[in-house]
């Protein structure tokens, strides 16, 4: 396989590096990889920090090996390569009635950078994170050797695949258990609260009646008003609770992108003025309501505008999320935005939701609240992280390593009790380090 | 509708199958690779749910027998594609005879041979149409690329004659002379620019085919380019350093 050098980036544009990218499209392409050192697995660049950045050798652009290779309509269980996106799997099933079982906020993202990254949805409180609807993973491992692993068979590689950032070996294909829909429509309702005790309590009091919960905080409002929000909840909604005009196409699926933007540098469309008015008026006009929206427009309202990441300009973005024990919630979140403002960062998007139980290794999920915060890449923007990262630790919470470029090895350490066991399965595997990347090495996954 | 893809895992043909798939055209898809077209083959009636089978027709010669049982079997074929190719190394070619061998047999004799047995086919329906990728490199011998360049344009030729006879039989012929287009053949490699994406290329094809057109540039600013590139002297031209 050629390589070709290409400055890249995670979403948030910060960092980047320059890469030999290789790309095969065909299977046997694997046996021929090319004389690299370390390797990373990487789909369509969703994961925002350094989780698929590897400068120090060949990063493998997995986006063609891309075919569905089966599917079982009984139960519903697609069998398909890591490159294939959530948005191709919701063009081809969701006119028949299937669904994703747990999508993050973007559709565009592959399967196999889903699995690396053990993806949450608005549905963790109820149904856990994408690992519950993985039955079994097709593996290329450090060695050549392809195996297939499950709950059944090389468990301990399966458990430190999934959410594993790549680092176990090549994802080359998943099954994936799809869930049956009567509509593509979702029955939502929306909620304001004026503070930040009110939007975690409402959280806590519906999330048991709905299976999506998420809430959108206005990150600049401070005093009696911080943490005021606007907090969606949602199910599928059934093909009699659908208007006339919609109910003889129950199952329609998403629009493509409306807007694309083109480069960068047009960041004055984003800055603090804007995004107050933004987010003021956005909370203002936004009325108490019940209503069904289209899954597009509940699940991936960003996906409308390509390429939104440029908005930020050249210099990039950072997102930062973390997730704290429910105990200590509202104190640590009060604490995160206090600090924030005192400094002179204000989130220019800020979401929140409270998770169900996790599952251990180094999937991100556990239970309590969890907070994904955007700002704009300044400088000085890695130490307040830092101070930000410590209040999390501090508080007995984590990071979400898809989210991160700046968390320290030691901090990290603290906050994942159970990385000496995903590390005995990477020293099994890989006791060469063939799959590496800027950030396990600075987080110490690789040695 | 049924189309036979010939090559249709190379990574254009796997773009057109998809579009080909989409419209509901029922698919033949001929190659080299049984594991690579059974992947191809899951995934289209996947995506689509469409039928189709593929064939393994083998490496080079021995091959003849297979697509006779292909047109045997599915006689309702009316369309069929060629998108064998391969580019090969060029610096090795001028050395060893071995990929000088692979590189002519492939882009040319492979390539006509399994085109003279499908143009039988169409002539005894009396319809049809060929589309048949040859290269802009079979445009003008460069000395980065002329073993494989002068394969293709053996094979451009050879569609031209295909095309006259063909004519009064209502087959139409068309040849797509591809640019740069992004595939594992321009991937990586210096100098290559506006690298067209498979799936606007098969979008193109399909549409200029439906149009008639004889010859294809893809991207159509190629075409512009080629002109230029054949008017150079030779005294000229031989200088440069493509």
């Amino acid at each position: 396989m050629h390589y070709k050098v290409v400055q890249l980036s995670g979403w948030g544009n910060y960092p980047v590096v320059k890469a030999r990218v290789y790309r095969p499209e065909r299977l046997r392409d694997f046996a021929h990889m090319g004389k690299e050192i370390h390797w990373i697995p990487r789909g369509l660049g969703r994961s925002y920090g350094d989780a698929s950045l590897n400068p120090h050798g060949g990063t493998l652009w997995m986006r063609r090996i891309n075919c569905f290779l089966d599917f079982d309509p009984e139960s519903g269980v697609l069998y398909a390569e890591a490159g294939v996106s959530f948005e191709e799997i919701l063009r081809v099933f969701v006119p028949h009635g299937w669904f994703l079982p747990v999508t993050p906020g973007t559709k565009y993202v592959t399967l196999g950078g889903a699995i690396a990254a053990d993806i949450h949805g608005k549905n963790h409180h109820v149904h856990g994170s994408l690992y519950n609807y993985i039955e079994a993973l097709e593996l290329i491992l450090p060695s050549g050797e392809k195996i297939f692993c499950s709950r059944k068979q090389d468990r301990d590689i399966f458990e430190a695949t999934i959410g594993g950032n790549g680092l176990t070996g090549i994802i080359l294909a998943a099954y994936l258990q799809l869930i049956p829909i009567e509509t593509s429509y979702i029955r939502q309702a929306v909620f304001k609260t004026a503070n930040l005790q009110e939007t975690l309590q409402i959280l806590s009091q519906l999330d048991q009646e709905y299976p999506f919960s998420v809430a959108w905080v206005d990150g600049f409002s401070r005093g009696k008003r911080l943490g005021r929000a606007i907090v969606q909840f949602g199910r599928f909604a059934k093909q009699n609770e659908l208007d006339g005009r919609w109910r003889n196409h129950p199952l329609r699926i998403h629009p493509s992108p409306t807007i694309s933007i083109p480069a960068y540098g047009v960041n004055l469309l984003l800055n603090k003025l804007t995004v107050r008015a933004f987010n003021n008026s956005h909370y203002a006009f936004c009325k108490p309501r019940e209503s069904t929206v289209h899954y597009n427009e509940f699940f991936y309202p960003l996906d409308c505008i390509a390429h939104w990441n440029r908005l930020y300009g050249r210099r990039g973005f950072l997102q930062w999320q973390c997730v704290v024990p429910p105990d200590a919630g509202e104190k640590t979140l009060t604490a995160i935005f206090q600090f924030s403002h005192e400094q002179g960062w204000f989130p220019y998007l800020a979401v929140l939701k409270r998770m169900g139980s996790g599952r251990g290794w180094l999937s991100f999920p556990v239970e309590g609240f969890t907070l994904a915060l955007d700002y704009p890449n300044r400088s000085g923007i890695e130490a307040f992280i830092s101070r930000l990262n410590e209040l999390v630790l501090n508080a007995g919470g984590r990071i979400y390593l898809t989210k991160d470029a700046v968390l320290t090895k030691s901090a990290f350490e603290q906050m994942y009790p159970e990385l000496d066991r995903w590390k005995g399965v990477k020293r099994a595997v890989d006791p060469n380090n063939v799959f590496a990347s800027l950030q396990a090495q600075r987080l110490g996954l690789i040695n | 509708m049924k189309a036979l893809l010939l090559g249709s895992t190379s990574t254009i043909g796997r773009a057109v199958a998809r579009e080909l798939a989409r419209d509901g055209i029922d698919l033949v898809l001929a190659g080299r690779d049984s594991s690579e077209l059974h992947r191809q083959a899951s995934d289209l009636s996947i995506r689509y749910r469409q039928q189709n089978v593929f064939f393994d027709i083998g490496e080079f010669y021995p091959h003849f027998q297979k697509i006779e049982k292909i047109f045997n079997d599915h006689s309702d074929i009316d369309e069929v594609y060629c998108f064998i190719g391969y580019l090969g190394d060029q610096q090795l070619a001028e050395t060893d005879a071995e990929e000088r061998e692979k590189i002519l047999q492939v882009n040319y004799a492979t390539s006509v041979h399994l085109l003279s047995e499908a143009a039988n086919f169409l002539e005894r329906k009396r319809r049809g149409k060929m589309i048949i990728f040859g290269s802009v490199a079979g445009d003008r011998g460069r000395r980065s690329n002329y073993f494989y360049g002068s394969a293709k344009s053996g094979l451009h030729t050879f569609v031209d004659g295909l095309r006259a006879r063909l004519f009064s039989k209502k087959i139409h012929v068309m040849l797509v002379k591809p640019g740069y287009v992004d595939t594992p053949m321009t991937w990586g490699k210096p100098g290559i620019f506006w690298a067209a994406s498979p799936e606007k290329v098969a979008r193109t094809i399909l549409r200029k085919k439906e149009k008639g057109k004889r010859e294809l540039y893809v991207p159509w600013f190629w075409k512009p380019i080629m002109l230029v590139i054949r008017m150079f002297p030779e005294s000229i031209f031989m200088r440069f350093p493509l």
